[in-house]
């Protein structure tokens, strides 16, 4: 596809300009990518869930009225992008890979895809995630697990899986993913993608399901590190709608990419060495870092003394924020209602019917770490490590603008391979969870190959600079991919 | 770290989640073994420490907004997810007792 | 009432002493609600004020009202509270149908306000007193669950979520009551102030206003508080006192025979005067409440505090003291003219323009009072406008009118809305106050009565007052009685 059309949002946006396409071919052309990469022979990716081409193709025509009258497009004009289903859109089922949702159809849209389709994107579809973001491999959606692009019989990441996995297969150019625990990062790494994860309070969260609400973020999967620069741009700002929503100012990152700084200050987690983490992708980690010192990056070890806590202390918090969160699924208002004759009945029948098993596990965790007699040893325990783990994070940023590990400690692992433990697949989320629990910005970049799989090298930033964050990615991005 | 069925039970029902017996007991070994993982916590040094529940770097936030009416869904919107409905209202099989705000 | 219970003998039930505590739920009267910018209006179709924010949608998040946050910071400098910097928003969790996302937004352990009081008056041989507040918080209204009313009730419920998201604050009082009237006399002392300060309108009726009582009994000699029992649904100053009443002789009696009370939520069921236990499930909650992390901890900082502080307007017991000092009004009348800010106003617009305020509470306590009663009116619809009052006042002190003539023209002036002045100068209702003319209707009168006047003369003083009369009813009225007495005098002494 990338013979006929460009793979980048400048690229569309100057081919749309120039009258080169039509962002209504350019729709038409992904959508026939999708019905390909749905087809049951490839196998199926199983990624895309709902798709509404009828809105993508209103707003490519008005995109390419913009163009036909020769008028300047908005930065994201014709992007062909894939939208999480726990994000809220207008008139389209948002099932956030529930059964409870199964035929749920928001009246609204969230700020995000208001932001987006007033920059000019189509919005494609919606794509396959774990249920309620719950999971770090999609296969806890109750619509089947999504396939990795690079190895089928492999699990793409999650719980952002499907918004990876389209990235990667080139039915979507872009996808917008939620990241509480890692959910962005670690299945760009598996898929080989771009994954950003700005700081909380960035981007507004209003419209994303909640799972975790002081650890959700909303974010881009892309292609590039440029790409995902203009989408945070077009995606960050205040809104009067989230209460949590920073009111600072957004600078033009995409402009800030385009001259890098000399160099930077890169610090190196001594305590992401060893532990669970795979050989080969330590070592092709390791290879990253020497062509980063070589390309003139001052590269320093610093310390998270407490990163092996980091795992309890999210899984603490985030289950308790979720606990609460799915409470209003109760078959009263909207979703799944399992008939009974009492309410206390029809409660507890639709919420078995309505919940999987990860999401039923977490809702138990999280009740049970508030409940009276337990919250000052449990979820009042995890908040004054998660305010220890901001202040290691404060001091390793006094030594450097970065830092910088792996994503993950293995690559895209085998479907059903993991389901069965769910102890084992939460110790995975090690390296991902710190930037979520302290609110600062990271990124995932392609960083080359363990057995043929794709490994992530993660940058992360200090709180609103996520400049830096995209202009580390970029340099590396730049030594990684021979150009063009 | 133990977990006793009672304890599944008492924790379900808080969340209103009905555990069909196999189930609650997987779901009580599964939770031995998490809290028994985050027991970890126990041994760190929180002292001096606030507990932090809203990340996001101080950063400014936008003030409390002021008093003015929005318009909203409207009814029909409103209901018309509901699973069940009746005169404009949402239905429910019947609540016994009110607990007041 | 009380003797739903038993025949409790008087010297039995004095050696207990009541303890009780009051929560009162107040809905503010913000245009919007406290976290979504839907409308707040009463009587509304059901769910036709609703949006993703108070239905509960996924995704959907809360915003404060910065109104809520003045209304309650009022409330709580009025209460003589401290107002804290810093305070968190909790989310509070239980299932309900008409709580929407299955967690209502409170305060819990850093709530906006605390530590303050509230002077109530004597009652039941109680002096009167400074009732501690323990703390005012704020949080969101749940929907109405509607359990009656239509065909299948007997099976359904139905939910309108208009209410659901509408702000609400919570008063709790320290256990300082020490009787059923007294808790009657916080609740009415608490709803004026509250009406003095425009936070609502308190319309129990409406649910605007909500009491829900702690009530345990102690032996006079034990410094330890009884089993505390909850009592809910008490909607009105009534119900209130009925179920306290109640519940006082239910556990002095249980006390009595030999039982045992224990921690536990009553409701009050009007109809039988009775309280009655909830099913224990529904006492089985545990909260588990936690800090609200779609909204940040809010900020009420100095200069906030004090624009709140500069905003306060004259409380009731303020205007009070005002009014018996500056302008000589007694207690009791200015404790009724500070009913509501209505007739407070009302009063004090009429007193001004008088600058006779004494007898313009008289006036408006008096003739106003009753016409406003028999009519069923309130004082926010006053047909006579306070001017007209004042210039009544003022006619009559101005001697133009007698008080006799003035109750006329205050009929008149209420009835056709005219103003007082206009209907004595239309009417020539004047009071005849020229000694001339007076002595010409004199003249009238001792010619008619040659008999009355002789006995006069010889000492009779008694027919003074049958000669003034003469002149009143020659005059027909008008003649001012004062100034026809002295007449008579100087011309027949």
């Amino acid at each position: 596809m990338s013979d006929t059309y460009p793979a980048t949002i400048a690229a569309i946006r100057a081919g749309l300009a120039q009258g080169e396409f039509t962002a209504r071919a350019l729709a038409g052309h992904y959508y026939e990518r999708i019905a390909a990469t749905e087809a049951p022979a490839a196998p199926a990716a199983n990624a895309w869930l709902t798709l509404c081409r009828e809105r993508a193709e209103v707003q490519a025509d008005r995109v390419d009225a913009l163009a036909r009258q020769g008028q300047p497009l908005p930065p994201l004009a014709g992007l062909p992008l894939a939208v999480k289903d726990v994000i809220s859109m207008r008139g389209v089922r948002t099932t956030c890979g529930s059964r409870m949702l199964e035929h749920y159809i928001a009246p609204y849209d969230a700020t995000v895809i208001e932001k987006l389709e007033t920059a000019g994107a189509l919005l494609l579809g919606k794509v396959n995630c774990d249920e309620f973001a719950m999971g770090s491999s999609t296969e806890n959606s109750a619509f089947g697990p999504t396939r990795n692009p690079r190895d089928p019989s492999r699990v793409p990441g999650g719980s952002s899986g499907g918004s990876a996995a389209v990235v990667a297969n080139g039915s979507a150019l872009a996808a917008l993913g939620s990241d509480t625990g890692g959910s962005i990062r670690q299945p760009a790494a598996f898929c080989g993608v771009v994954g950003l994860l700005p700081t909380y309070g960035r981007v507004s969260r209003y419209g994303l399901v909640a799972f975790g609400s002081s650890l959700d973020h909303i974010g881009p999967l892309t292609r590039s590190v440029d790409d995902a620069a203009r989408l945070l741009g077009v995606l960050a700002g205040p809104d009067p709608r989230d209460a949590t929503c920073a009111d600072v100012p957004v600078p033009d990152y995409a402009a800030q990419l385009a001259a890098l700084p000399a160099g930077f200050r890169i610090g190196v987690v001594k305590e992401a060495w060893g532990g669970g983490l795979d050989s080969q992708v330590e070592a092709t980690v390791r290879r990253a870092l020497d062509r980063l010192a070589g390309a003139g990056c001052d590269i320093v070890e610093v310390s998270l003394p407490h990163l092996h806590a980091s795992i309890a202390t999210y899984y603490i918090v985030a289950t308790a924020e979720a606990s609460a969160n799915l409470a209003r699924f109760d078959g009263v208002r909207y979703g799944l209602r399992a008939e009974a004759e009492s309410l206390g009945e029809m409660y507890r029948k639709t919420r078995e019917a309505g919940f999987g098993a990860e999401v039923k596990r977490r809702i138990l965790l999280g009740t049970y770490v508030l409940s009276s007699g337990y919250y000052d040893a449990y979820y009042r325990k995890a908040q004054l490590a998660r305010a220890l783990l901001a202040r290691d994070l404060d001091r390793a940023f006094a030594q450097a603008d970065l830092l910088v590990t792996p994503t993950t400690p293995g690559t895209a692992f085998k479907i059903g391979e993991r389901i069965s433990n769910p102890l084992e697949m939460y110790l995975a989320d090690i390296y991902t969870v710190p930037a979520d629990l302290a609110g600062i910005p990271a990124i995932s970049v392609p960083c080359g190959e363990a057995a043929g799989l794709p490994v992530g090298l993660q940058f992360m930033g200090r709180h609103f600079d996520e400049t830096r964050v995209l202009q580390a990615a970029r340099l590396w991005e730049s030594l990684h991919t021979p150009p063009a | 770290m133990n977990i006793s069925r009672e304890q599944i039970d008492r924790i379900a029902e808080l969340a209103h989640l009905e555990l069909a017996p196999a189930e609650a007991e997987a779901m009580r070994h599964d939770l031995e073994a998490i809290l028994s993982y985050v027991a970890v916590l126990q041994q760190l040094d929180t002292s001096g420490l606030e507990p932090m529940s809203h990340p996001g770097g101080g950063a400014p936030l936008p003030l409390p907004r002021r008093d003015e009416t929005q318009p909203g869904l409207g009814a029909a919107a409103a209901l018309a997810g509901a699973p069940a409905s009746g005169g404009q209202c949402f239905k429910v099989p019947r609540v016994i007792e009110r607990l007041e705000s | 009432m009380a003797s739903a219970v038993s025949g409790l003998d008087a010297a039995t039930r004095a050696g207990y002493e009541p303890v009780i505590g009051l929560e009162v739920h107040v809905q503010l009267n913000t245009r919007s609600k406290a976290f979504c910018g839907c409308s707040t209006t009463f009587g509304a179709p059901p769910n036709s004020q609703t949006c993703p924010v108070c239905l509960g949608l996924p995704g959907a998040m809360p915003v404060l009202n910065r109104e809520a946050v003045v209304k309650a910071a009022r409330t709580a400098l009025a209460l003589g509270c401290q107002l804290r910097e810093r305070s968190i928003f909790a989310r509070k969790n239980y299932f309900y149908p008409d709580l929407p996302k299955g967690y209502q937004i409170s305060q819990y352990d850093r709530p906006l306000a605390e530590e303050g009081g509230l002077e109530i008056p004597a009652a039941a041989g109680n002096p009167a007193r400074r009732i501690g507040i323990t703390r005012i918080h704020l949080e969101e209204d749940a929907g109405k669950s509607l359990h009656e009313g239509f065909a299948d009730s007997e099976r359904f419920s139905y939910v309108d979520l208009n209410r659901s998201g509408v702000p609400l604050i919570e008063i709790v009082s320290e256990p300082d009551l020490r009787a059923p009237a007294e808790a009657h006399a916080y609740l009415s002392r608490l709803k004026q102030i509250l009406l003095f300060l425009d936070v609502s309108d308190c319309n129990m009726e409406e649910g605007s206003l909500r009491c829900d009582a702690n009530v345990s009994v102690r032996r006079r000699d034990d410094p330890k508080f009884g089993a505390k029992i909850e009592i809910k649904n008490l909607n009105s100053f009534r119900y209130l006192q009925q179920a306290l009443e109640y519940e006082i002789e239910r556990q002095i009696e249980t006390l009595e025979n030999g039982g045992r009370l224990r921690q536990e939520t009553r409701l009050y069921d009007a109809a039988s005067g009775r309280t009655h236990p909830m099913r224990s499930k529904e006492q089985a909650h545990d909260y588990r409440y936690f800090p609200e992390p779609d909204l940040p901890p809010l900020i009420v900082d100095a200069a906030w505090r004090e624009e709140v502080a500069a905003s306060l307007p004259e409380l009731p017991a303020a205007r009070q003291r005002r009014w018996q000092s500056a302008w000589g009004l007694t207690a009791y009348d200015a404790e009724v003219l500070t009913g509501t800010p209505a007739q407070a106003e009302y009063f004090e617009a009429a007193a001004k323009a008088s600058e006779n305020p004494k007898v313009t509470a008289n006036w408006i306590m008096g003739e106003l009072s009753a016409r406003l009663n028999a009519q069923g009116l309130d004082w926010n619809r006053v047909p006579m406008p306070p001017g007209h009052v004042a210039e009544l006042v003022r006619i009559l002190d101005a001697g133009t009118i007698s008080g006799k003539m003035a109750k006329e023209v205050f009929e008149q002036a209420w009835k056709t809305g005219r103003s007082p002045r206009q209907i004595v100068e239309e009417s020539g209702a004047r009071q005849i106050t020229d000694p001339a003319a007076i002595d010409a209707i004199l003249d009238g009168v001792l010619a008619a009565h040659p008999t009355q006047v002789e006995q006069y003369k010889k000492g009779k003083v008694a027919l003074l007052a049958f000669l003034v009369g003469q002149v009143m009813k020659a005059s027909r009225g008008q003649a001012n009685p004062e100034l026809a007495q002295a007449r008579i005098k100087a011309r027949l002494d």
